[in-house]
């Protein structure tokens, strides 16, 4: 037995010594202690200190190129499994035989596998060796294992799909044991040889009950690798009975599949056979199988076929053309918008959305429109259709007065949804539209697609919204686009800033923070000193919203000399907000932070303080956070922080947030903060091993 | 919902579900499926949709993700969940008070072996919410048995697994929908669109973050220790085909059977079945993959065909991932954010915080009713998942690989194919 001192040490070796794969940055150091890893290899027991067989698999690794290293491994690995090694370290040598194995470590394999514990690493081990010795010696075992242990051996014989094992496998699809007859059966039909599908065939037809639907089980599978061997005409006969005989309605289906797959130029006949079935699995199926074939076209059979199928079989056809996208059958499929049954008109107008071009814009537009179930799915199909010259013809109908309202409003919120921005200028054209609906929905894509060329013509119908929600919406498109152009929008947005009436100053100042910039950012500072309070009082909330920290001593101005108290704490949490949002580096955001907290009037605005570190990845954050652990009016705030801080410095730094976890637990009070802690305290604990 | 699943009476005629509630109550054999009363809610009033139009389901699996999982799946009001199960009693008791507590009953049955839950011809979808290390077997399994499934990621821990689950789920017509539920989570997807449709240029790097998770439990091994009853902890299927070991309590703790690589794929794979899903998503590779591997410094970089690098990033909370083109780039994560430079890709679009699977869950109950395949369908989740099986057998090799995604083998490098696949442990079944 080996002794503890003499394996930590050996550990301990092994982690310093450079072994095979690894790159050697000291080219000084020793060439690794193979010799020493082989003569500890026997001895090692479940649960030791792995290192050791981890430097060992550097060099099962390394003998991939290495066809003297892969000798000396596979030699010292068959004596391990000859010799009497322990249990862990015979496993070691299984498994790595699977990689450095040649004909020579077969015998050695296959003497465990009648082992009742090492069975299937002897398998494990021999299972990818490609050489016949392999085989003959799964073969020379099958019979005289016992059950438990042939069923491993069967299935390794069906993974190797060895033809020269059927005579032996055979016999065991008849044993009482039925897991033993399936896995025999199972590898039958991996082998898939016209000898060992028949022994399948024949045991169908012999037996009843269970064994009978595994041999149905079997036998497809088996047809199936005939399908593949080129030898579909040996499965058709099998399959044909098995599809008739309703022995399982899955059984039938996945015969149904095979047959279509053996037997291509029956296929279409087969295919329509189904969809005329009525039998909706079937049928479903059919149609998938439709969708599956390979090419565009649909066969001009079944789409001949299409009007007189029972509705489930229409509805899968055109499910089966939409998938294939076969734009051939358009016709065919606008021939079924006006179906009687309400599956069909709707599978049409899904396929529609597939193969449709610009002509059925305004039929599909219609459609989405009605409030009927099939609006939605015509919506789909317009965000579908594909075809060259839809976004022109679905602008053109949005800006055509004669289209009902209802019509064009669909066709702008197309529009947006697929961010159709060289088609904007429909929705501009219909800013200034009789029906409010239309205006509305202009205005909400315009939002989205709006571009700088837009900004004008939104800053103008403004001030002449008709009523509130319009006004709304035109401020937010404005406010959109704006953001969208940035720096460059001012050149609009800069004239109306200093020539418009006040309550519009006031309300374009909320744009500006979107905007950012140097021009924004003066005149949101001059706004500051304008008569109008309400233009003052924009200003300050334009400021407390800057996206960068370009704002940041223009804040720190307002906190510290505030002209009312609203304005001071409005400034305060803009000065927070910018902190989290700015994208400054931790050091920074920090130093902010603790400026912030010197400046806190209120237990409010210091929790606002403590919960914006939560953000800040660093080891100085979760400490200065910590620290208000202390005070009880912060603790809930703090401990969020410290959690979420620990969670982002990742497992690596655990030594460090562990026991300020720890202090969380100790500390805080609000429960979904203590079970994050607890969760986190968990999950570092296991992976440290603790 | 009208499609009516057919089952076989015991004389051997087709009966769909309709038919078969009513035969049970005029034969008042209800007791056999229903015990005392059939709840109103059966006979499709309070909210809840009819018996023909109802997705029956079980779920396997009910550890936290599983329970959530659970819960998503009860809100649909044309969901009957009808029994749970698990390898340990205290999550089937904990599955079933969920269930029941939501339907104001007792009928739901809990049980200890997921083959007798698949035997159940009564029951149309599965959720599949097992540890990471079963769910291939389990997948599999359901797909033989004529069950759709939602399936929990990653859905294999080896590349050939995650083959063997695609065929099984098309060789047998099946619905499956991978639990990487942030494909049908807006702000991600307009993330992923902005790059499949051109708005950021031509892409050149997506940014898929690992899982902040421990690397040296990658293959830790623990010493053994007493077995706990089997009908407390079922030690010998909660190890399903993962190689045998002595029993130790430890393994069965989610931060250490997620970082080991017998059971999940650590690092790399519990975040990335996500964050790669994603990339594989924005490089319009649901049904390919990269090319190249190699490792880089601390982690992995991946190179598409198409010239697209895709980086596994050192993980940091909150989960995100970032794409990259030549004109613009988009960075998303759990926690609502989503920024675009220009900001104006955004174009003012609102989006929501969090991660929640149930327009996951509800596009899977969909494609059970239409047959058709969800938004993370078994190839897709395979392909993606093959990218992090991938990283992981590159970091593990330390060189880099080439990656044939037509063949799904390795070019050149023998060792790294024989790392494709792992044998399964008896008595389970691949």
């Amino acid at each position: 037995m080996r002794s503890p001192s003499h394996l930590l040490s050996l550990a301990a070796l092994t982690w310093a010594f450079v072994v095979p794969g690894q790159t050697a940055s000291n080219p000084e150091q020793p060439a690794a202690p193979l010799d020493r890893l082989l003569a500890h290899l026997p001895h090692v027991e479940y649960g030791d200190d792995r290192a050791p067989l981890d430097a060992l698999d550097r060099y099962v690794a390394a003998a991939g190129a290495d066809q003297a290293l892969r000798a000396r491994l596979e030699e010292s690995f068959i004596a391990v499994l000859a010799g009497d090694a322990t249990l862990a370290a015979k496993d070691y040598a299984c498994r790595s035989l699977r990689l450095v194995g040649s004909p020579k470590c077969v015998p050695a394999l296959a003497a465990l596998l009648s082992h009742p514990q090492l069975s299937s690493l002897a398998r494990y081990g021999l299972e990818p060796l490609p050489y016949p010795e392999v085989d003959a010696a799964l073969r020379e075992a099958l019979p005289r294992l016992p059950a438990r242990l042939q069923i491993g051996v069967l299935t390794s014989l069906g993974a190797r799909r060895d033809p020269m094992a059927v005579p032996v496998i055979r016999p065991l699809t008849a044993a009482d044991d039925l897991r033993l007859a399936e896995a025999a059966m199972v590898a039958l039909a991996k082998i898939g040889t016209p000898e060992a599908v028949t022994a399948l065939a024949d045991l169908h037809e012999q037996t009843t009950g269970r064994r009978r639907l595994l041999a149905a089980q079997s036998l497809i599978e088996g047809a199936w690798r005939l399908i593949e061997r080129g030898q579909a005409g040996r499965a058709v006969p099998w399959l044909e009975a098995l599809y008739a005989k309703h022995l399982r309605p899955d059984l039938r289906e996945a015969a149904f599949e095979a047959l279509v797959a053996a037997e291509p130029r029956k296929a279409a006949g087969r295919l329509l056979a189904a969809l005329r079935s009525g039998e909706e699995r079937l049928t479903r199926l059919a149609g998938q199988l439709v969708a599956r074939r390979p090419g565009t076209r649909t066969p001009p059979r079944l789409l001949r076929a299409l009007p007189d199928l029972p509705p489930v079989g229409r509805a899968a056809l055109l499910d089966a053309i939409a998938a294939r996208r076969d734009r051939t059958a358009r016709e065919a499929v606008l021939a079924r918008l006006d179906d009687a049954e309400p599956a069909v008109r709707s599978a049409a107008v899904r396929a529609l959305g597939s193969v449709g071009n610009a002509e059925d814009v305004s039929r599909l537009a219609r459609l989405a429109a009605a409030a009927d179930d099939l609006a939605p799915v015509a919506r789909r199909s317009l965000l579908d259709l594909a075809a060259p010259g839809v976004p022109p013809a679905l602008a053109a109908l949005a800006r055509t007065p004669d289209t009902p309202p209802a019509v064009r409003v669909v066709c702008l919120q197309v529009l947006a949804e697929r961010n159709l921005t060289g088609q904007a200028g429909a929705a501009v054209r219909c800013l200034k539209d009789a029906d409010p609906g239309v205006r509305l929905a202009a205005a909400r894509t315009l939002a989205v697609i709006g571009q700088q060329k837009q900004l004008p013509a939104l800053l103008q119908r403004l001030p002449r919204a008709n009523d509130d929600a319009e006004a709304q919406a035109l401020l937010a498109a404005l406010g959109q686009v704006a953001r969208r152009v940035g720096p460059p929008a001012m050149a609009t947005l800069a004239p109306a800033l200093t020539d418009s009436p006040a309550d519009l100053r006031a309300r374009l100042l909320g744009v500006l923070p979107g905007v950012g910039g140097h021009d924004a950012l003066a005149a949101v500072r001059e706004a500051l000193k304008d008569d109008s309070p309400a233009v003052r009082g924009a200003a300050v909330r334009a400021l407390s919203a800057w996206p960068d920290s370009s704002a940041a001593a223009d804040l720190l101005q307002l906190v510290r000399q505030p002209r009312d108290e609203a304005e001071r704490t409005l400034a305060f949490r803009g000065y927070v907000r910018m902190i989290r949002e700015a994208g400054l580096d931790p050091r920074a955001r920090l130093e902010h932070l603790q400026t912030a907290m010197e400046l806190a009037r209120t237990i409010e605005e210091r929790r606002l303080v403590v919960g914006a570190t939560s953000d800040i990845v660093s080891t100085d954050a979760l400490e200065w956070t910590a620290r208000y652990l202390d005070d009880p009016a912060l603790a809930n705030e703090a401990g969020a922080a410290v959690v979420r801080i620990a969670q982002a410095l990742g497992p690596e730094h655990s030594a460090r947030t562990l026991p300020l976890i720890e202090k969380v637990l100790e500390r805080v009070t609000a429960k979904p903060v203590r079970d994050s802690a607890r969760l986190l305290q968990r999950r570092w604990r296991q992976l440290d091993g603790r | 919902m009208a499609m009516l699943p057919l089952m076989m009476n015991s004389h051997g005629h087709a009966w769909n579900r309709r038919r078969f509630l009513r035969g049970m109550l005029r034969a008042g054999g209800g007791a056999a499926l229903f015990p005392a009363l059939i709840p109103a809610t059966a006979l499709g009033r309070a909210g809840r949709a009819a018996p023909g139009e109802r997705i029956v389901m079980g779920a396997i699996g009910l550890g936290g993700r599983g329970r959530y999982d659970l819960g998503a799946f009860l809100n649909n009001p044309d969901v009957q969940v009808v029994a749970v199960c698990d390898c340990r009693r205290e999550r089937r008791e904990q599955g079933k008070q969920i269930v029941d507590r939501k339907y104001g009953n007792q009928d739901c049955r809990m049980i200890a072996d997921f083959h007798d839950l698949l035997a159940r011809e009564d029951i149309d979808a599965v959720l599949i919410a097992t540890g990471d290390n079963n769910h291939s077997m389990v997948s599999i399994a359901a797909a033989r048995a004529g069950k759709d499934m939602y399936c929990e990621k990653p859905m294999s821990v080896a590349i050939t697994e995650g083959r063997a689950v695609v065929e099984a789920v098309r060789r047998h017509a099946r619905v499956f929908q991978c639990g990487t539920q942030r494909r049908s989570i807006a702000r991600f997807r307009f993330a992923v669109d902005l790059a499949r449709s051109g708005a950021l240029g031509r892409l050149q790097t997506l940014y898929a973050e690992k899982a902040p998770m421990n690397p040296e439990w990658s293959f830790a091994t623990l010493p053994e220790e007493p077995l706990p009853p089997k009908e407390e902890f079922d030690w010998d299927t909660w190890l399903g085909p993962a190689p045998w070991r002595p029993y130790n309590h430890r393994y069965a703790d989610r931060q250490f059977w997620k970082s080991h690589l017998d059971f999940s794929g650590g690092a790399i794979n519990e975040w990335g079945s996500h964050t790669a899903d994603l990339c594989q998503m924005a490089a319009d590779a649901d049904d390919s993959g990269p090319v190249e591997f190699e490792p880089w410094q601390d982690t992995i970089v991946a190179h598409y065909a198409s010239g697209v690098k895709l980086v596994f990033e050192k993980g940091v909370w909150p989960l995100h991932v970032r794409f990259v083109g030549d004109r613009g780039s988009v960075y998303v994560d759990d926690d609502g954010n989503l920024e675009t430079d220009p900001p104006s890709l955004r174009a003012n679009r609102e989006f929501g915080r969090g991660y929640p699977a149930e327009n996951h869950v509800r596009n899977f109950l969909d494609c059970v009713k239409s047959r058709q395949d969800p938004i993370a369908s078994v190839e897709t989740a395979h392909r993606s998942v093959s990218v992090c099986h991938i990283a992981n057998i590159c970091r593990f090799l330390g060189r880099p690989l080439r990656w044939n995604p037509q063949r799904e083998e390795f070019e050149g490098d023998e060792q790294a194919n024989r790392m494709r696949s792992r044998a399964f442990r008896e008595p389970w079944i691949l």
